[in-house]
């Protein structure tokens, strides 16, 4: 017979959670001096895991493209590049500005201001000409539904145009009707649900029967 | 059958609502570059919210606390970063001490390239450390918001300038919480944005809270206005150009306003074109 250790019980984690959970509710709703700062101490506890999560992120990246690279499987060369971007620009980071490395250096600047910004700037505008193909693919009043839909990104879209308004300044008021009622009525519902959603989260995880954070769960 | 061939069996209705994806690519490439080459100079009307946006930084009392929360990664710069570099400008203005910090990482180089921008000592005449400073960059996202909220030298332990402990300057004397500041200003993109300060520090605390968000994000944003918890936001370039004009620096986004007409324009011209076909080839029995 297998026995598990006590440490590997899954019990230990659920209790952690239960307690924790609760050391953070309570200050919500209840005025207790050394209860908050207990509950203050246990976010920098988090500030702290968060930067182990960050490292182990950085680490899995690592060993996930390495291993195709290594294994030379299809498109290894991206993942190739992943590596020796990540390495090359961690090791431009390292703050030793005698030789020139850290952040804040010429050669750590030129990499963030000629390089990542143009790129992440260029990634987010090649959407809009996505967007635009796609929009005049799917924009087709195929039904009641689709023509209403079609007809307020229209309304919107030109409201949001300087020519739109230059030519009715009524576009502005009628798009403030579009945001303020029928969108906010949907976004409310949606808030709400997702809200609802997550009081029944917690409330089972309080509990302990919300599992799927261990192990892969159940 | 080749695709040319196929193309050539089909009526022009049908061909209508199957225009090369190439071909509108290039289109709005045309109509990108040319009012960027030759203005046109529509005129821009000044917006109620963005009024409202403007109307909350004029009413801050001399000697106010702002934070100004750079939330946008360099993907965001395009539409936001026009927004950002008007709200400083028009901050520095006033005689208030300006907060800078971020809660992306990007976000604290885009405040420091704003900053080097304005040159706040030379144009402003604003002291680092006595009117603005620049707290730097928090990774923990929500939580960092909550410890920020909570004890602002636990989430800022040094500043981002000169990397000295935050209590040392002048202008953080009296600073201890949320509690200490009249008003959060934060241009975001995405998460942690505006779900998460409103969780952490509206809610809580009832400070003002006004955002600059990306045009897609409005529907979201919506009912927070509504409700109350966001007094007031801009969204998108077209605000960003209102606000310029408002707050007197013209800037990225005015001169990014005609493409946008042109831009819109042709979209709903293709997407009139694509129905216009759509409909023909609905009333029309096919061909075999």
């Amino acid at each position: 017979m297998i026995v598990m250790a006590w440490y590997r019980r899954v019990e230990i984690p659920i209790i952690l959670t239960i307690i924790f959970c609760i050391f953070q509710v309570v200050p919500y709703f209840f005025v207790v001096p050394a209860w908050e700062s207990a509950a203050k101490d246990f976010v920098d506890w988090d500030a702290v895991m968060e930067t182990f999560a960050l490292f182990i992120g950085f680490t899995t990246l690592l060993m996930l493209h390495g291993r195709i690279v290594a294994q030379r499987r299809r498109g290894w060369y991206w993942s190739a590049w992943v590596l020796i971007t990540m390495i090359g620009y961690t090791i431009v980071g390292i703050p030793i500005p005698s030789i020139g490395l850290g952040k804040g250096t010429p050669l750590f600047e030129a990499i963030r201001l000629y390089v990542l910004t143009p790129l992440s700037g260029a990634m987010y505008a090649s959407l809009g000409f996505w967007i635009a193909s796609a929009a005049y693919r799917a924009f087709r009043a195929r039904t009641i539904e689709a023509g209403v839909l079609l007809l307020s990104g229209t309304l919107v879209m030109l409201a949001n145009a300087p020519i739109g308004t230059a030519i009715w300044p009524t576009f502005t008021p009628i798009r403030k009707w579009i945001f303020d009622v029928p969108n906010m009525a949907t976004m409310r519902a949606i808030t709400i649900g997702a809200a609802l959603g997550a009081i029944a989260l917690g409330a089972r995880t309080l509990m302990g029967r919300e599992r799927g954070y261990l192990r892969g769960g159940e | 059958m080749t695709e040319m061939e196929e193309r050539r069996g089909k009526g022009f209705w049908e061909r209508l609502q199957e225009v090369d994806s190439r071909i509108i690519y290039l289109l709005l490439w045309i109509v990108i570059l040319w009012p960027l080459i030759t203005p046109l100079g529509l005129p821009i009307s000044i917006s109620t919210g963005t009024r409202e946006y403007f109307q909350v930084i004029e009413d801050l009392k001399p000697g106010s606390r702002v934070i100004l929360s750079y939330d946008l990664s360099f993907a965001g710069l395009p539409e936001l970063g026009p927004m950002t570099i008007a709200t400083l400008h028009h901050l520095l203005k006033k005689d208030i001490k300006v907060y800078i910090c971020a809660f992306w990482d990007s976000g604290a180089d885009i405040a420091a390239d704003n900053i080097r921008a304005l040159e706040p000592e030379k144009n402003y005449g604003k002291v680092y450390g006595k009117d603005y400073i620049h707290m730097g960059y928090n990774p923990m996202r929500e939580v960092g918001m909550a410890q920020f909220a909570s004890d602002v030298y636990k989430a800022f332990p040094v500043d981002y300038i000169y990397k000295r402990p935050l209590e040392t300057y002048e202008m953080m004397k009296g600073v201890q919480s949320a509690k200490d500041f009249d008003l959060l200003i934060s241009v975001q993109s995405g998460t942690p944005g505006n779900p998460e300060w409103v969780r952490q520090w509206i809610t809580p605390y009832g400070i003002k809270y006004i955002i600059g968000i990306l045009g897609v994000s409005v529907p979201e944003v919506a009912p927070y206005y509504n409700a109350g918890q966001v007094k007031a936001f801009l969204a998108g370039l077209r605000s960003a150009a209102e606000y310029e004009l408002l707050a007197g620096r013209r800037g990225a986004a005015l001169a990014q306003q005609d493409p946008l007409s042109t831009t819109h324009i042709l979209v709903i011209l293709f997407v009139v074109i694509g129905n216009i076909g759509y409909f023909f080839t609905r009333a029309r029995p096919r061909r075999s």
